[in-house]
């Protein structure tokens, strides 16, 4: 399935919507549904957040193959910015010394199985990967 | 569908899908809490970094006087997030 959603936080639906539609299709599990969905919100709202200046549309794909789910997004008419590389944050630390910034990247990093940056011709695609168990 | 209810005793109620779009919308309700506060989960369906960003936020305004935010009734899919993301070693979960 293929989706093309405005760089729009009013779009969250939409993306929340095609989701639903692909898990149903595929009669994902209900645990699958939720890790796929928290992290494509994650990645969604941060091209939202830090490339708001990208081309206006973000494409997602989303399929099952080879036993997994497969989710990619892409983010048009950007700076090459690796999110993959951004630093593991201590999420071990007090309350009061703790940020919440950055924790979307670490729940994605803990709940897929892949997560993969490529950058070409002005785009930055990120590719998930949630294995069926 | 996102719902978020103050009752009369002062607990707060989340129901549906809090995420990233009702982040304002919550602001507004947690920027109400004095002191200790339930928050009953037995509702909540979904919640992602944004969420718990408000209740971060919440609970480090509230622990500064020496009180705290409980949650109740969390699914285990809502509890495994904060597992993941260690909320849970934080706030009081029941």
């Amino acid at each position: 399935m293929k989706g093309l959603f405005a760089r729009d936080w009013a779009a969250l639906a939409q993306v929340f919507a095609f989701l639903d539609e692909f898990a149903a299709a595929h009669r994902l599990d209900e645990p699958v549904r939720y890790t796929v969905a928290l992290a494509v919100e994650e990645l969604f709202t941060n091209m939202i957040k830090y490339h708001g200046d990208g081309a206006p549309e973000i494409p997602l794909h989303a399929e099952v193959v080879d036993g997994a789910v497969r989710i990619v997004l892409e983010d048009h008419d950007v700076e090459r910015f690796d999110i993959t590389e951004v630093p593991a944050r201590d999420i071990d630390k007090p309350a009061p010394q703790r940020r919440s910034g950055g924790l979307g990247i670490h729940l994605v990093r803990e709940m897929m199985d892949d997560f993969r940056y490529e950058y070409k011709d002005r785009c930055g695609t990120i590719t998930i990967v949630k294995r069926l168990e | 569908m996102f719902e978020i209810t103050k009752t009369e005793e002062g607990k707060i109620e989340l129901t549906g899908r809090f995420d990233a779009s009702q982040v304002a919308r919550a602001q507004e309700v947690f920027d109400t809490v004095k002191g200790t506060c339930v928050i009953d989960c037995s509702n909540l369906e979904y919640i992602s970094s944004a969420g718990l960003g408000i209740l971060l936020a919440t609970y480090k305004r509230l622990h500064a006087d020496g009180d705290t935010l409980r949650l109740q009734n969390m699914r285990k899919l809502v509890r495994d997030v904060f597992r993941y993301s260690r909320m849970d070693t934080i706030f009081e979960v029941e």
